[in-house]
């Protein structure tokens, strides 16, 4: 195992999150510490993109809404790489996603806002449980 | 001249006296402006005074005493005061008519007035008097009534003149047919019974004299009756015509039907409204997530860390934040539900629970069912075959057809003029279900709808409801949602009140869940 390959392994985390309203990143850092998983939080969808490469995580939470690159193109992006993670949308409202839903060949979870952080738990749950951990 | 026979017998001093005043009185009559003649027993000329020569253009020969009134008649010819008749017969004819009334034209165009009369003692008194103006006057006048008139009947504009009084002195054709009145039976009405009751206090202050300072012309809104039974808005204009302050000629009202135009401009205020509603709503309801979302995780970040305690004051508190969060939800439901409103035909979805649904869209309506004593049943199956179609488009879909009903209702009461001796208001919701759909039938025992009505109710902005009522949005967003489930709605008139019948094809076959 390379150096670079240790580097990148010990940066790896369970969960990104993207989402651009600092109060609801802070809300969910919260539920994700307390949940005991790893994360990684960024804000707007080009650097999801970059941060990928380097966080390599296994479930991605995504708002739909985002500065730039929105969270739909973000998630068709992301669903073409190899060994994608799960991705949540988070919506504020259902429309756009029965939009990106029909524009996409792969649908993808999707949780109306304000969320119930149970379910986000769950997902994460599955997603790790399916996928256990590299290390 | 009664005169003369009675100072026939006087003595001669006094004789003297009456030679003194007939002289007098010849030369008072000779200098009168008003034309005159006299003929004696024998139909001579006695006297012709001046304004009569110079109004008849009578020759020195035919105003010397004597004249006969053939020859002065034949004068009269030349001047054409026998127009075409033969003159012998003509001639005739008048000297056995005691009291002559006519009128003629001069070939200048002078029209004279002739008024002869027969005197006690035998003989003729000619009144002449040049009546051109006023016969020119006259002319001008119906002919421009006479154009006024057209003018005024051939456009939609109900004109109406009234005197001083208020009395009805002049309605045109608009306004007999609106009224559904002959023009005879409108002229000497007062010009408010024509106003809806309740209007009248408003309109009768325009029927009162204005100061100098004040506006001449006013414009006021007010109902009328149609003569088909429909209240109709009317916009006025009137005018009053007075020639000093307090003193009335007349009241000249230019009336417009405004009824279309008012339930338009209300429409599209409201449509703008909406409209903006719809633009702001997007952009609301996200950023009024953005909030609501990260409180809610903030109240379950809370809820997860206190965690299992068990104790009752931590029992307590977990009791309280958890109506915090069910609050919050509801905004959240709320942000949504009002998404879907102005959205309604944009969601997917699928709803299992139509029992649920109609018990939900029922309490959305029941306080004002129960303010105004309406009963509602439903009979329903307490299993549906699940319907394409979210909760809210359907409960979009019951809560309009429900309250259509309740108005419907509102409206058979005040149409029958109280509530006292009315049948109760009554709604009935019956649901079947089928292999491949689901019917709803709401039927009420309100005013039904009326046939005019029945292929445009579920038009967009039609309403049968006075203006500033519905907004005539309800039935076709209704409309609209089913048609978009690929259902049916359609309205029918019953014994009494209405009945409208949703069909929703099922999914259980084509397009499973």
């Amino acid at each position: 195992m390379s150096l670079e390959e240790v580097r990148k392994r010990l940066r790896a985390v369970d969960v990104m999150v993207v989402e651009d309203d600092l109060p609801q990143c802070e809300a969910l850092r919260d539920f994700l510490e307390f949940s005991r998983v790893t994360f990684h939080i960024v804000h707007d969808g080009r650097s999801a993109l970059q941060a990928l490469e380097e966080y390599r995580p296994k479930v991605l939470i995504l708002d739909i809404r985002l500065p730039g690159l929105d969270g739909i193109s973000v998630a068709q992006e992301v669903s073409k790489r190899a060994d994608p993670p799960v991705t949540i949308l988070v919506s504020g409202h259902m429309d756009s996603v029965v939009e990106a839903n029909q524009s996409s060949t792969q649908p993808f979870r999707v949780i109306e806002k304000p969320v119930n952080l149970n379910v986000i738990g769950r997902f994460i749950r599955q997603a790790l449980e399916r996928r256990p951990g590299l290390e | 001249m009664p005169m003369t026979s009675k100072d026939a017998p006087a003595a001669s001093g006094d004789a003297d006296q009456s030679a003194v005043r007939r002289d007098h009185i010849s030369r008072a009559v000779a200098q009168m402006s008003r034309p005159l003649a006299v003929f004696d027993a024998g139909q001579r000329l006695v006297f012709v005074n001046r304004a009569a020569i110079e109004l008849l253009r009578l020759p020195e020969h035919i105003t010397r005493p004597g004249t006969t009134m053939r020859d002065y008649a034949r004068h009269g010819e030349t001047r054409g005061a026998y127009g075409s008749s033969d003159f012998e017969h003509e001639f005739e004819r008048r000297l056995r008519t005691p009291r002559l009334r006519m009128e003629y034209t001069t070939p200048e165009g002078t029209t004279i007035q002739l008024e002869r009369d027969q005197l006690e003692q035998g003989g003729y008194a000619v009144l002449y008097t040049d009546v051109t103006e006023q016969r020119r006057a006259e002319a001008a006048l119906q002919r421009s009534e006479a154009r006024y008139r057209t003018i005024v009947e051939d456009q939609g504009e109900l004109i109406l003149r009234c005197d001083g009084e208020g009395l009805i002195t002049f309605v045109n054709m608009a306004c007999c047919q609106f009224h559904g009145l002959p023009r005879m039976r409108m002229l000497g009405r007062r010009v408010t019974d024509l106003v809806y009751e309740e209007d009248r206090d408003g309109v009768a202050p325009f029927f009162a004299p204005r100061r100098d300072d004040e506006e001449r012309a006013r414009e006021i809104e007010h109902r009328a009756w149609r003569h088909d039974g429909e209240l109709r808005w009317l916009r006025r204009r009137d005018r009053v015509i007075q020639n000093r302050p307090g003193e009335i000629l007349e009241f000249q009202s230019v009336i417009n039907d405004v009824t279309d135009i008012r339930a338009a401009e209300a429409q599209i205020s409201q449509f703008s409204a909406l409209a903006i509603l719809g633009q702001v709503s997007a952009g609301v309801t996200h950023e009024l997530n953005q909030p609501l979302n990260a409180a809610s995780m903030g109240v379950q970040n809370v809820l997860m860390r206190m965690g299992e305690d068990n104790s009752r004051s931590g029992m307590e508190i977990r009791s309280r934040i958890e109506k915090v969060l069910e609050q919050i939800e509801r905004m959240g439901a709320i942000v949504n539900h009002l998404r879907t409103f102005i959205q309604p035909t944009s969601r997917g979805g699928v709803s299992a629970d139509l029992r649920g649904i109609i018990e939900f869209s029922i309490d959305m309506v029941r306080h004002h069912l129960v303010v105004d004593e309406i009963d509602i049943s439903v009979s329903a199956p307490d299993a549906c075959a699940p319907v394409p179609g979210d909760k809210i488009q359907l409960e979009i879909i019951l809560t309009n057809l429900l309250t259509n009903a309740h108005a419907s209702i509102l409206r058979r009461r005040r149409a029958e003029g109280g509530d006292a001796s009315s049948e109760r208001g009554r709604i009935a919701i019956s649901v079947s279900s089928g292999d491949s759909a689901v019917e709803m039938r709401i039927a009420d025992n309100g005013a039904g709808i009326p046939k005019e009505a029945l292929d445009r109710i579920f038009d967009p902005f039609f309403t049968t409801q006075e203006v500033g009522g519905g907004m005539g949005l309800g039935l076709s967003l209704a409309y609209r949602i089913v048609t978009g489930l690929g259902g049916t709605i359609s309205a029918a008139n019953l014994a009494r009140g209405a009945e409208f019948t949703v069909v929703i094809p099922t999914t259980s076959k084509e397009n499973p869940a």
